[in-house]
């Protein structure tokens, strides 16, 4: 069975429904608007570029067995496996890698979302605070005291 | 109808909160303390992590610091130390305390989880426990524990009263190399306890133990580690299997027992027939005949291991027929009675250990049959086959893993991880290598002899393998009968 989804720029894409499925957004929507196929789902936040590369993605991945992803998981324990075509697929530049995980945060496809945050963390332990901020333009919104203290609190975790 | 959970977005993924516990999920955590730093955000999502466990504190200051956290800290290691430091602090969601030796401090009655359902699990270890009577009552604060380890614990001529009360809350209690030489029967009842875990228990104190079993009637799962092979063990057994044929531990569902002797056949037929329902069944002395007993038992296990004790055709009906199977160890199956018998039902059995066993004539019918029933075992993690040979009669074949004879049916195996192969002759080429490493994604471990021909092509796919990140181990007879 196919099903059919519109990207937010109005690109529509046609794939196999266990492909689509992939998606925890799409599969719940599938139960409830089963009567109701004939127009194609709109996602809205997500650009054709980046849904074509899901979709790509989800292709692939189409046999693979679901994760448990439970509130508890840690990676520490039990880190995501990466074939080759996974390695492949996140040779990307950081911005699309980005929005990448935006697009499978906002479908809810868990081990795209998983291989996105791993890139990401790779990224970012080769960093210091303040090179984070600088490449994510985030704000640095601590004062200084508070800095100190959070810096003064760590050893106590002897991390 | 759009998904209306994203219809505001911030701009960059690194500043959703859900996101950054994903990212925090794959950072080492050594790494968390400097992401604390980067925005209040990022401080939110990984302060939690940073604080969830907290080993011996040896720092001057600070029990402030622990005091601002202490709703945050789920694991907690003290000494005393530590405990002269935060005495009067409460952890309202301690999960988990472990308590060193060198504990000399008479108050913390504060490591009091105050949420009603929170359970806590307790490990103290060292014998200087003993010196402290004062810990045993604070213990005896603590509501909701319900899961004692005591490691090295002396029982010896000390006032036990205090920790027998304690039992009476527990779910779980663990003894680890326990010293009962005076040991006074217990005069409470402990009718809470469900699992009891006994490791390294001396060889003379296996009556002591039953005492405190007696004590426990609504055990369902028993796990014991005995020392030696004396008569005293045996003496435990007997009167164990005694008292559960005459109906004591009616809630009884698993045993495992790692004794370094073959229990008496008719201790195994008591155990066996005592229990109204087996869930595991992990013990020495398994005998052919006994197999009757477990028969009716079969759609209900989940773990098996009976020490070799088992037919070839026992083992088929067992794949068969156990439909709940999850851990299956038996020593050898013939490629015949699988080719032949019945399918298996066993669809999620995890963890496999056996060794399979062609004869040199039907091998060629048989094997592709064999990996038929293989390929169903779709939530398989760990596969080890040892090739005796067991049987009787002519000389046996082993598994022969080629994709000409059928390696290609266990694409499907797409969790497996740990695959071990041991004495087995084994002629595999770069081909089967690389169609391991496109096929078993999650495939951390290989331990085995890939090929007879030569040690330089054997190094050459360990290699392949190991440039991949995946674990090889050559097979040594030693790691056999250590592994777990």
């Amino acid at each position: 069975m196919k099903v059919t989804l519109e990207s937010s720029d109005g690109q529509v894409f046609t794939v196999d429904k266990e492909v689509a499925e992939l998606s925890v957004i799409i599969k719940e929507m599938l139960v409830i608007e089963q009567a109701n196929q004939d127009h194609p789902i709109p996602l809205l936040n997500v650009g054709a570029v980046e849904l074509a590369k899901v979709i790509e993605y989800c292709e692939h991945h189409r046999n693979d067995p679901t994760i448990d992803d439970d509130e508890d998981y840690d990676s520490r324990k039990k880190p995501i496996e990466m074939d080759d075509w996974d390695k492949q697929f996140t040779i990307v530049n950081k911005e699309m890698m980005f929005e990448l995980i935006l697009a499978a945060n906002s479908m809810q496809v868990k081990p795209l979302l998983h291989l996105g945050c791993r890139y990401a963390a790779d990224i970012v332990k080769r960093m210091s605070p303040t090179e984070i901020r600088d490449l994510f333009q985030i704000d640095d919104d601590f004062t200084p005291e508070e800095q100190d203290k959070i810096e003064w609190e760590k050893q106590w975790t002897k991390l | 109808m759009p998904p209306t959970r994203s219809l505001v977005l911030p701009t960059h993924p690194l500043e959703l909160p859900e996101v950054l516990l994903y990212i925090s999920a794959y950072l080492p955590l050594r790494h968390l303390p400097s992401c604390a730093l980067v925005s209040k955000t990022w401080n939110q999502v990984v302060t939690p992590l940073i604080w969830k466990e907290i080993k011996y504190c040896h720092s001057e200051h600070g029990s402030d610091v622990i005091q601002r956290h202490r709703h945050l800290i789920k694991t907690l290691d003290v000494d005393a130390v530590f405990l002269m430091r935060c005495a009067s602090i409460r952890f309202p969601n301690l999960e988990s305390l472990n308590v060193g030796s060198g504990y000399d401090h008479p108050g913390f009655e504060a490591f009091i989880p105050e949420h009603p359902s929170a359970s806590l699990q307790i490990s103290v270890w060292g014998p200087d426990c003993r010196e402290q009577p004062g810990i045993w009552d604070m213990f005896l604060g603590f509501n909701n524990i319900k899961s004692l380890e005591l490691k090295d614990m002396d029982f010896d001529g000390r006032d036990t009263s205090s920790i027998w009360q304690l039992c009476t809350r527990l779910e779980r209690l663990e003894l680890n190399n326990p010293l009962l030489k005076g040991f006074n029967r217990p005069s409470k009842e402990f009718s809470r306890i469900k699992e009891m875990a006994l490791f390294d228990i001396r060889k003379e104190d296996g009556l002591k133990i039953l005492e405190l079993l007696k004590r426990c009637p609504h055990l369902t799962t028993l796990i014991c580690k005995f020392w030696g092979t004396s008569e005293q063990n045996c003496s435990f057994f007997r009167d164990f299997a005694r008292l559960l044929s005459e109906g004591a531990w009616s809630d009884l569902k698993a045993i495992t027992t790692k004794v370094h002797l073959e229990l008496d056949s008719n201790y195994i037929s008591a155990i066996i027939r005592g229990m109204k329902q087996i869930h595991v069944l992990s013990l020495w002395g398994f005998k052919p005949h006994h197999f009757d007993l477990l028969r009716p038992h079969l759609d209900t296990i989940t773990e098996i291991d009976l020490g070799g004790g088992s037919t070839s055709e026992m083992n088929q009906e067992i794949l068969s027929y156990s439909p709940m199977l999850k851990r299956f160890k038996a020593t050898y199956i013939y490629g015949t009675d699988v080719a032949e018998g019945q399918p298996w039902v066993c669809l999620g059995l995890e963890k496999l250990d056996i060794g399979f066993e062609f004869e040199p004539l039907t091998i060629h019918h048989d094997q592709p049959l064999v990996f038929d029933q293989l390929s169903k075992l779709t939530r398989i993690e760990k596969m080890s086959f040892y090739f005796g040979p067991h049987g009787f009669g002519a000389p046996k074949e082993s598994f022969d893993f080629r994709l000409e004879y059928g390696l290609h049916k266990l694409a499907t195996l797409r969790r497996l991880s740990v695959f071990r192969f041991y004495r087995t002759t084994q002629r595999m080429g770069m081909e089967e290598i690389d169609w391991m490493l496109n096929h078993w994604k999650s495939l951390s471990e290989v331990e085995g002899r890939f090929t007879k021909w030569s040690h330089y092509s054997d190094w050459t796919l360990r290699k392949r393998l190991e440039n991949h990140g995946i674990k090889c181990k050559d097979y040594h007879p030693r790691d056999y009968f250590l592994r777990d």
